[in-house]
């Protein structure tokens, strides 16, 4: 170790003295540290040893559960028998709470709700997401937070009342449970669909909590004039217009709950404003922070400060409406310009025969795409007599069948040959061209060369839009806000073309700068987005190593009235989609009779729910799992790879075969594994 | 898992919530890790601070240790974030603070400084501001690119440049008054 320290000017030797110096730093053992530490600890270990073990206990657990749902079933099903009734009590008062009669508390075992007091409902029998349950005395209010969402509910003290209305004393159990994402909703059967006087929308939710105070086999209530308060952290702070639910346990549907901190119903009407289903797509993509810009993929003979003007002067154009994004364009903006041009070169090609001459022929672009045949007009062709001799020929030619694609090829002076493409594939044949009656002055070499001329300039023509069309794509995010980052470059192009004012300010304000027009500054544009791109890369990488992830996310403090389940959603409308009655039957054939269906969007992680009488939506070539819930509580699942191959356009009904997959939709994380989550 | 049975096993009762394995990791690594916050910290209680929440952090995530790296690497970049974390906390501002804060003379209480050893280097380190202690460390100790430590931080590569100039400017200055023997 260098005990003194030499001057000098250079970074390096400093950096190198102070590296040494600190890299040999002994602080010292500091064992009294660890009794901070340990105290601090004592408390999330319980959970930590749950956690831990839930693996372990989570079949058994799954079983018994599965064992009072039946039992449970059977009660319901003979209201009369009074000894069923009585097991079915038993196995679902025998939860372990720990008790805690001060302030602070831990979490108890995994539990279901207490189903005693409610109407049997297969939803709640069949909710197996874990809770969590903590003892406190009434006298004294609770403050619990939840220790891996960092959620808090406080009840205050001496606030609660029996159901008769008598006001509630000694100790009660505070019962606590999160629904954090798809595999939670899933996992709780919970409905994600709502409905006012505008129609049916879907939830897109930020998460849900559910709350219930119980004594002695009773649900109590908050007494009137009390709040208890929850501060709840959204799972997604992406999600544009959320607002507070509450679930009707009486109705059965979710009620749009106002609260000043989650915003009240928009000014016109009162009720929950309504997002697009894009809209709701892009907020969840948000959500896992990978909104980063693309990374433009150059070919070797690109220039970005060309590509840059370019861009923007395309971008100009298509804004002002002086240019249109063709729709080909949308569907494939990553075509290339031989791909393209191979796709698009179809017409519709007729050989019309001469009106006097029967052995002489003029092909006729119905479409007037082939722009280069105006060389050949008043000529007309006559297939060579050996190609006349071939009946197989000759017949394509009279037929009066249309061409998708014409090349004529001179040979030499007046004989060409004449390349007609369709469908299913080619025919080539020599031919002569001939002037029309009344033609002066036929020359074929001048002819063809104007032929040669018009299709090599048509064929130019398209390469230098689709080359500006595509500039415009792989340029696009330098100019978007970063929400659009969000957007796939297709869905993107949409909402351009959907925002014809802002797309216009934004490219007008870049034609202004000079940034269509001077290379220097396209230049320099280019390099200040290369660098952000850099930076935005490192960011993310950042982002992705840390274990901090998302704990920037703000908490919403609610004051509520009533204890029960409650969703932080925004929601949307399915955008057009043709409806299809749907039946289910399981792999073998055996009809299955739905209680709940869902629908997930793998890519965008958007859930559909719905009634078992609903007609569903043909969302067909999407990858969307189907999930099926029977009145037994069988959990049935068609794989979104299967959804994606079947072809239900044009279907007005159809029967889905799904596969059984109650044993591994036992819980939350075998919905995790179930929906590649 | 990783290839040392015995740490795997002391990870393993750290994840299931022993208290004695708890403590055992706790013994073997708290030392080097209190050295990394002491670093980062302006005085040593602020360290055992940001020490205890690093542990409360190696507790919590170790379950995401997903033994593709040394553990030890691991517990470093935990120790590091921590400490960062705590500073953004106490105040979000301070890594765009100046130098005018900074006293141009150390006191010659300085500890052991004739001596040369790292607890007068520390020391020195810990008198600049937060900010530019932040990015001295990130940059000379942990090696993070400017570019790295601007969006660790939320402030500009320019500005992260301009800090740990005057950051080593600064410690030259003060390590010129403390070790240079003059004649």
């Amino acid at each position: 170790m260098e005990p003194n320290y030499t001057p000098s000017e250079d970074r390096n030797k400093l950096e190198q003295f102070v590296r040494n110096q600190l890299n040999g730093l002994t602080p010292g053992q500091q064992p009294e540290l660890w009794q901070r530490i340990a105290a601090e600890q004592q408390k999330l270990n319980p959970w930590m040893r749950l956690r831990h073990s839930a693996k372990t206990i989570a079949i058994p657990a799954a079983a018994a559960i599965l064992l009072s749902i039946g039992v449970w079933w059977t009660v319901e099903s003979n209201p009369q028998d009074p000894s069923s009734a009585t097991i079915a009590q038993e196995q679902s008062t025998t939860i372990p709470v720990i008790d805690t009669t001060e302030n602070t508390v831990l979490p108890s075992e995994i539990t279901q709700p207490n189903p005693k007091t409610k109407k049997f409902d297969v939803q709640t029998a069949m909710n197996r997401v874990p809770g969590l349950e903590v003892r406190f005395k009434v006298s004294k209010g609770i403050t619990y937070t939840n220790p891996s969402s960092g959620n808090t509910v406080t009840i205050p003290a001496a606030s609660l009342v029996r159901p008769d209305g008598t006001s509630a004393t000694g100790e009660a159990t505070l019962f606590v449970r999160e629904y954090r994402g798809l595999a939670d909703y899933l996992s709780g059967a919970v409905p994600m669909h709502y409905g006012d006087e505008r129609g049916g929308f879907f939830f897109n939710s930020g998460g849900m909590f559910e709350v219930r105070v119980r004594q002695g086999g009773e649900e109590l209530s908050m007494a009137p004039g009390e709040e208890y308060t929850m501060s709840f952290k959204p799972t997604n702070d992406m999600l544009e217009d959320t607002r507070l639910y509450y679930f009707d346990e009486v109705q059965g549907k979710w009620v749009f709950r106002p609260d000043p901190e989650m915003g009240q119903g928009s000014e016109a009407d009162g009720l929950p404003p309504v997002v697009s289903e894009q809209t709701a797509a892009r907020n969840n993509r948000m959500r896992t922070s990978q909104c980063t810009p693309f990374v433009p993929e150059f070919n070797r003979k690109d220039i970005p400060s060309e590509m840059v003007m370019i861009a923007v002067a395309t971008g100009q154009k298509l804004a002002s409406g002086k240019m249109t994004l063709p729709k080909w364009f949308v569907k494939n903006p990553t075509i290339s310009s031989e791909r393209a041009l191979d796709i698009l070169e179809r017409s519709d090609i007729r050989i019309v025969a001469h009106r006097d001459r029967d052995d002489q022929f003029f092909p006729q672009d119905m479409t007037g795409l082939f722009t280069e045949l105006r060389a050949f007009r008043g000529c007309y062709f006559s297939a060579s007599a050996d190609e006349r001799n071939n009946a197989k020929a000759a017949e394509m030619l009279r037929n009066g069948k249309g061409w998708q694609r014409i090349n004529i090829i001179q040979e030499s002076d007046a004989r060409c040959m004449i390349v007609l493409t369709d469908e299913t594939g080619f025919i080539q044949f020599y031919a002569d061209m001939y002037p029309a009656p009344g033609i002066q002055n036929f020359k074929p070499d001048a002819i063809f060369a104007e032929y040669r001329r018009l299709r090599t300039e048509r064929q130019e023509n398209f390469e230098a839009r689709h080359r500006s069309l595509r500039c415009f794509n792989m340029m696009a995010n330098m100019f978007q806000t970063e929400d659009e980052w969000c957007m796939e470059p297709e869905d993107w192009m949409v909402y351009f073309e959907n925002n014809p004012g802002i797309m216009q300010e934004r490219y007008d304000a870049l034609v202004q700068n000079g940034v269509s027009s001077d290379e220097n500054i396209a230049r320099e544009t280019w390099e200040n987005w290369r660098r952000r791109l850099r930076e935005l890369n490192t960011a993310r990488l950042l982002r992705k190593g840390g274990s901090q992830g998302a704990q920037y996310i703000l908490s919403m403090n609610l004051s509520l009235s009533n204890f029960g389940l409650y969703n932080c959603d925004q929601i949307f409308m399915l955008g057009n989609a043709p409806m299809v009655v749907a039946g289910f039957q399981t792999t073998n054939g055996k009809k299955v009779a739905p209680k709940t269906i869902s629908m997930v969007d793998r890519e965008s992680k958007i859930m559909l729910s719905f009634n078992p009488a609903d007609r569903l939506p043909a969302l067909s070539g999407r990858n969307i799992d189907v999930v099926v819930i029977d009145r037994n509580g069988k959990t049935y699942m068609l794989r979104a790879n299967n959804y994606a191959k079947l072809d239900l356009k044009n279907r007005s009904s159809f029967v889905f075969n799904m596969e059984d997959v109650t044993e591994i939709a036992m819980t939350p994380d075998g919905w995790s594994k179930l929906l590649e989550l | 898992m990783t290839n040392d049975p015995q740490l795997s096993n002391l990870l393993a009762g750290c994840r299931r919530g022993e208290v004695q394995a708890q403590r055992a990791l706790f013994d073997k690594h708290h030392e080097r890790l209190l050295a990394v916050c002491l670093r980062y910290a302006r005085d040593r209680p602020e360290a055992e601070d940001m020490l205890q929440e690093t542990f409360l952090a190696v507790f919590r995530d170790l379950h995401q240790y997903n033994a593709q790296g040394a553990f030890e690497g691991w517990l470093h970049r935990l120790a590091v974030n921590s400490s960062l974390q705590f500073l953004r906390r106490r105040n979000p501002l301070r890594f765009a603070d100046g130098l005018d804060d900074v006293p141009q003379q150390i006191q010659q209480t300085t500890p052991h400084a004739s001596e040369g050893n790292p607890e007068a280097v520390l020391y020195l380190v810990q008198q600049l501001p937060t900010g530019y202690r932040t990015v001295f460390n990130l940059h000379c100790m942990e090696a993070y690119s400017y570019a790295e430590i601007a969006a660790q931080l939320g402030i500009s590569e320019s500005s992260v440049r301009s800090q740990y100039a005057r950051a080593c400017k600064q410690l030259r200055l003060w390590l010129e008054q403390t070790f240079v023997h003059h004649p």
